[in-house]
């Protein structure tokens, strides 16, 4: 089993357009793939037209009285599970720092789903705190979606060097660019520049369209409405790359 | 992948009065399925298809046996295995029905039939077409709770016939309240009603696929002696219809080794039984089956090698050395099959069985020793051949000739086919006993006998292969290696015969055979 992250520190930069894509790529491969929405907005679990509420909330899903495979529920699409988002995953840094070995609580929760699902997706909510650390820790690779701004940049640089300086395993870091507007000179710099200076940004870029837009409205993922918008045609480049960078073995498509 | 074809229950099924409406289109299902499950849920088509199916078993059910159900999906090059609710699939191609497990390529199906199917051929009994209807359930919210698979299937083989439709509820990971709400619903309000039955075992039980067998009417003890038997022939002769055109193709060697046990229990009959039928009949019967024994018996001795030819060369020092003794008794056991396949299909062959079937069905309707039942029969007769069986075992000693221990082994087979034959009339614990007996000292006979047998036939093998020149200096030593180690066989088997036969055959026994049948 992998885990993925899909993770920023700022907000409002796609991570959950992202996610839902991705982990509905990676089901339509035919592997079982679960995306967890740790974000209490809960825009992933409203994408999927699944309640947001989790029996017991963070305190018990974190606390491992909740059974994880208990409160996860199958999504529309085969192959792709949810556990919605809850809105007492706001307080879960501090059910985490309950726990044990704090930092590493959410590894060793999402262990026991080795047997049932082959990738897992982590949707996070935008910060840098206890559950970030989590997440970083519990991830095999990290996708970090970067509006080509300057600002965004050094923010991907500070996280890299987060991730460096962490103690023990650390997941792969990648970056790719995500709202591209190529209609405007700064984005179409930052986009030539940045994958030659720094070989974690990837040069795959998603570009602003309305039809991501449409997601919210359809609340299906992009790829399973739009398959052949250009924002669709480059989630499917960003999934390929995640599947080499984890090396994932070969899984049968399914008939979605 | 699912299949799109509900296999496992629990499922709902339409009963017998909506057979009109079990090919149901989908836009009728889809009105009934809104009817009964609206306002709370909403229905509509998520996809359709349809799937043909082969079904697979051994001729004698061997798959069923073991819990297994095998289908093949030509359309989709898959053989599809449940056993116990769990489905497993393997992807095939090129497969032409009927087929061993082992020439089969190995894989997740063919690995779990192989032991089960042994070395019988896998068959298709029947192919289904299932036009399967998937309903989404959604809730308030959009989202589907549970899926609808709804079923309207024929059988195209054997024969074309509409099988009730079936309606699959699948319950999506954490909406089982919602599922169990879409099934309450259902049987409310519609004619569909619960079912546990497998999509299998409905096949399996449809009327097309029951198997034609003559009418029998089963040994009873105060049946005339001349019925009994010629009912017990009747048994036999079904075996022959069986099996026959299953030795012509070539399908698998039991079909052969069925119908020559058919054959030799036949023969049992006439000898031991044949003076209550009609006079004349036995003795003219008689050499019909001796000759149907003679023909079988050439390609028989040859799939003995066969079958057990990788277990010979596993005895061996250079087990590759047996390669091509293994090739020649291949090529020789085509050239008999095609020999057997002659016979069989001969007029000489069809008017036997005709004749046969007329004369026994004759007897059947005439019969004739009223004063002899089938019990007074029974115990002579079982008596008469038990006291051979004893008679012969005295001769034997530690010096005594082979062809006496060939006289014994004759006997106890006699003895075992009489027991099969009046089997309904016996106190059942008694028979277990004296047919425990039986297989022991028939095991240890068959020991002396194969070891003395094969040890002939290999040099025979020897000669003709170093005439026709098909055979190298190496295939002689490892066939002479093999002939050493079946002429020990034979010496273990009959100094352990020589000291323990008549255990088998003392006072126990006859007191176990004294208790078979009671007058």
């Amino acid at each position: 089993m992998k885990v993925i992250a899909s993770y920023n520190l700022k907000g409002g930069v796609g991570k959950t357009t992202a996610a839902v894509n991705l982990a509905y790529l990676s089901a339509r491969q035919g592997r079982r793939t679960l995306l967890w929405d740790l974000d209490p907005q809960g825009a992933a679990t409203y994408l999927f037209r699944v309640k947001p509420r989790v029996k017991g909330g963070s305190p018990k899903l974190v606390g491992g009285s909740r059974p994880m495979l208990d409160a996860i529920k199958a999504t529309d699409f085969e192959h792709l599970d949810l556990l919605p988002a809850d809105f007492t995953y706001r307080h879960m840094d501090i059910d985490l720092n309950e726990r044990p070995k704090p930092q590493r609580t959410l590894r060793r929760l999402l262990s026991p789903l080795s047997a049932e699902f082959d990738v897992v997706m982590l949707d996070t909510p935008p910060s840098l705190s206890l559950v970030s650390e989590n997440v970083l820790r519990a991830s095999d690779l990290v996708l970090v979606p970067l509006i080509p701004t300057v600002l965004s940049v050094r923010t991907f640089e500070q996280l890299a060097t987060f991730t460096r300086e962490l103690k023990g395993r650390k997941p792969k870091l990648r970056g790719y660019f995500s709202m591209l507007d190529r209609r405007r000179k700064l984005h179409q710099e930052i986009l030539a520049e940045l994958p030659q200076e720094n070989r974690q940004v990837s040069s795959i870029a998603i570009p602003s369209a309305s039809a991501v837009e449409q997601m919210t409205v359809r609340r299906e993922p992009l790829v399973a409405f739009s398959a052949k918008s250009p924002a669709a045609q480059a989630f499917g480049q960003l999934w390929d790359e995640a599947v080499r960078l984890l090396d994932l073995p070969e899984a049968t498509p399914s008939s979605n | 992948m699912p299949l799109h074809v509900s296999f496992d229950p629990p499922i709902l099924t339409l009963d017998a009065s909506d057979t009109e409406s079990s090919t149901t289109p989908a836009a009728a299902a889809q009105d009934l399925l809104r009817a009964a499950l609206a306002p709370r849920f909403a229905v509509d088509v998520e996809r359709s298809r349809v799937e043909v199916l082969t079904h697979l078993d051994t001729v004698d059910g061997r798959l069923h046996q073991a819990g297994i159900d095998l289908a093949h999906l030509p359309r989709r090059r898959r053989l599809v295995a449940i056993v116990a609710g769990v489905q497993t699939d393997q992807q095939v191609t090129g497969v032409r029905w009927p087929a061993l497990a082992t020439d089969l390529p190995a894989g997740a199906v063919i690995d779990l039939v192989r032991k089960p199917a042994w070395i019988r051929a896998l068959i298709p009994y029947a192919s289904t077409e299932a036009d399967t209807t998937t309903f989404a359930v959604r809730n308030s919210d959009g989202k589907i709770v549970v899926r609808i698979h709804w079923t309207a299937a024929f059988l195209t083989q054997p024969a074309s016939v509409r099988i009730a439709a079936r309606v699959g509820i699948e319950a999506l990971r954490g909406y089982r309240s919602e599922a169990d709400q879409v099934r309450a619903a259902l049987l409310e309000t519609t004619s569909l009603v619960p079912s546990v039955e497998s999509w299998f075992d409905t096949v399996r039980t449809l009327p097309a696929l029951r198997p034609k067998v003559a009418e029998r009417f089963g040994m009873q003890p105060d049946q005339a002696a001349d019925f009994a038997v010629a009912d017990a022939l009747l048994g036999y002769l079904a075996e022959l219809d069986a099996t026959v055109d299953g030795i012509i193709a070539d399908i698998d060697t039991e079909y052969l080794h069925d119908f020559r046990v058919a054959v030799r229990r036949t023969r049992t009959v006439l000898k031991l039984l044949g003076d209550v039928l009609p006079p004349g009949l036995a003795g003219r019967t008689a050499p019909e089956f001796r000759w149907l024994g003679d023909v079988t018996t050439p390609t028989r001795d040859l799939d003995v090698y066969l079958l057990e030819l990788d277990d010979l060369a596993a005895t061996v020092t250079h087990p590759d050395d047996l390669s091509a003794f293994g090739a020649y008794v291949r090529e020789r056991r085509a050239s008999a099959q095609r020999e057997l396949a002659k016979a069989l299909k001969s007029k000489r062959y069809t008017d036997l069985v005709e004749s046969w079937r007329a004369a026994l069905a004759e007897v059947i309707a005439h019969p004739s020793h009223a004063e002899q039942t089938a019990s007074d029969l029974a115990v002579e007769r079982l008596h008469k051949v038990f006291a051979k069986c004893q008679k012969r075992s005295r001769k034997i000693t530690a010096d005594s000739h082979s062809e006496l221990v060939h006289d014994l082994r004759k006997a106890c087979k006699e003895m075992r086919y009489l027991m099969e034959v009046f089997k309904p009339l016996c106190d059942k614990r008694a028979y277990k006993n004296v047919i425990a007996d039986f297989k022991e000292l028939q095991d240890l006979l068959g020991e002396f006998q194969d070891g003395e047998v094969q040890a002939a036939a290999l040099r025979q093998f020897a000669h003709e292969m170093v005439q026709a020149g098909k055979v190298d200096a190496n295939a002689i030593l490892a066939m002479g290696e093999l002939s050493g180690k079946f002429e020990a066989r034979q010496r273990a088997a009959r100094e352990t015969l020589t000291e323990h036969h008549e255990n088998y055959l003392g006072r126990k026994a006859a007191a176990h055979v004294d208790r078979l049948v009671r007058k």
